[in-house]
């Protein structure tokens, strides 16, 4: 049975190869570059996912498993762009810091608890991580800036007991939430602040002389480790900046 | 709202997903449901535009670019997700059951029209 995975990962271009192998990646480019660029490479996972899932031979199945691209790429960061590309200015870049390398690394480590006693465990450590797995700015065609950035917060505890036998047991369990976080900085030659909007867990809302900072965000508790949130979860988060700006003008773009 | 402004057959689609522009391309067909004159990045294989391909559900029709991906998640985010978007574009009967917000004061109209003008 062919490899048809490793031919996949073969006719991608060494730049999207990289980011499979990698899982990392960053840059400014307009949303159609994006597109071009990571098209490919969610196209090649969505085969690998298929041929991982029972879709292939044994050989091709491995080389799925060891060569996959993290899902926050093929269902949240890539048709983000596609959305996204439809209000940006035209010719003006996305900045894009996407990072699918995973929340359990010591670099992303941000604290850890003295180790505690809660029997029947003789010794638990708790360890926080912090992973902003992407993060993007640009600027939209009606004037407006837009960030936004997803962050998986993991508290990994380790547990250690003794059995009657005396025997160690040690197992670490791990528990995700997924932080989403938007600011739409609105220009007051465009738009002025308004009442209402719909609600998010924290809102944020910053008039100055030139424009009008919106922020909203809030915090998804994730069903397991490899959950990624709806894309929608984002989407509702600008609708909800946008909502609390009102038109101040009568201007055709 | 058919007769092409300033003597330029634009496209009638809307750009923009939380926000609604005018698409700047030029026209090169005739939508076959709504009679709009569309650009070849609007039109789609089934010889209707995109957004009522997105308005029929006709997913077959839009699945296949980025374009026909964003209208349809846009047509349906309006509905599902009860979002209205700012409208900053040319006014078009069109859009006449999509609640969308635009600036609404009689005494102003510093670009020259552009709405109520159909
Ligand atoms: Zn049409
Ligand atoms: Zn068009």
């Amino acid at each position: 049975m062919a490899n048809t995975v490793k031919q996949a990962f073969n006719a991608l271009t060494p730049q999207q190869q990289e980011i499979v192998r990698t899982r990392r990646f960053s840059g400014a480019r307009t949303p159609d570059e994006w597109i071009a660029l990571l098209g490919p490479v969610a196209e090649y996972d969505r085969h690998a996912d298929q041929v991982r899932q029972g879709g292939g031979g044994f050989f091709a199945r491995r080389y799925a498993r060891k060569n996959d691209v993290p899902n926050g790429l093929r269902t949240f960061a890539f048709p983000l762009l596609a959305i996204l590309r439809e209000d940006i200015e035209p010719g003006a870049p996305l900045e894009l810091w996407v990072d699918l390398s995973g929340p359990l690394q010591s670099g992303k480590a941000t604290r850890s608890t003295p180790p505690y006693k809660k029997p029947p465990y003789r010794k638990i450590v708790d360890t926080f991580y912090d992973d902003i797995w992407l993060q993007g700015r640009t600027r939209f065609a009606d004037g407006s800036r837009l960030q936004f950035a997803v962050i998986d917060h993991v508290r990994s505890t380790f547990k250690e007991k003794k059995n009657p036998r005396g025997k160690i047991k040690r197992k670490t369990k791990n528990k995700k939430k997924t932080e989403l976080t938007v600011t739409l900085t609105a220009s007051n030659r465009m738009y002025a602040k308004t009442a209402g909007g719909r609600a998010a867990p924290k809102v944020k809302l910053k008039p100055a002389d030139k424009h009008t900072k919106v922020t909203l965000g809030g915090t998804l508790v994730a069903p397991n480790m490899e959950a990624v949130p709806q894309l929608e979860s984002l989407i509702e988060l600008i609708s909800g900046a946008y909502e609390r700006v009102a038109p101040a003008r009568r201007k055709k773009l | 709202m058919t007769a092409a402004f300033g003597g330029l057959d634009l496209c009638s689609c809307k750009r923009g997903f939380f926000t609604l522009r005018d698409c700047a391309n030029s026209a090169v067909a005739t939508c076959s449901v709504c009679s709009r004159r569309i650009c070849p990045e609007h039109i789609t294989q089934a010889g209707i535009c995109v957004e009522c391909a997105a308005k029929r559900e006709e997913d077959a029709a839009l699945d296949e670019d980025a374009t026909g991906y964003a209208i349809r998640s846009r047509h349906r985010w309006y509905r599902t997700g009860d979002y209205s978007p700012v409208y900053w574009g040319t006014g078009d009967p069109y859009w006449s059951d999509t609640d969308y917000r635009w600036y609404d004061d009689p005494n102003d109209d510093d670009d020259g029209g552009g709405f109520g003008d159909s």
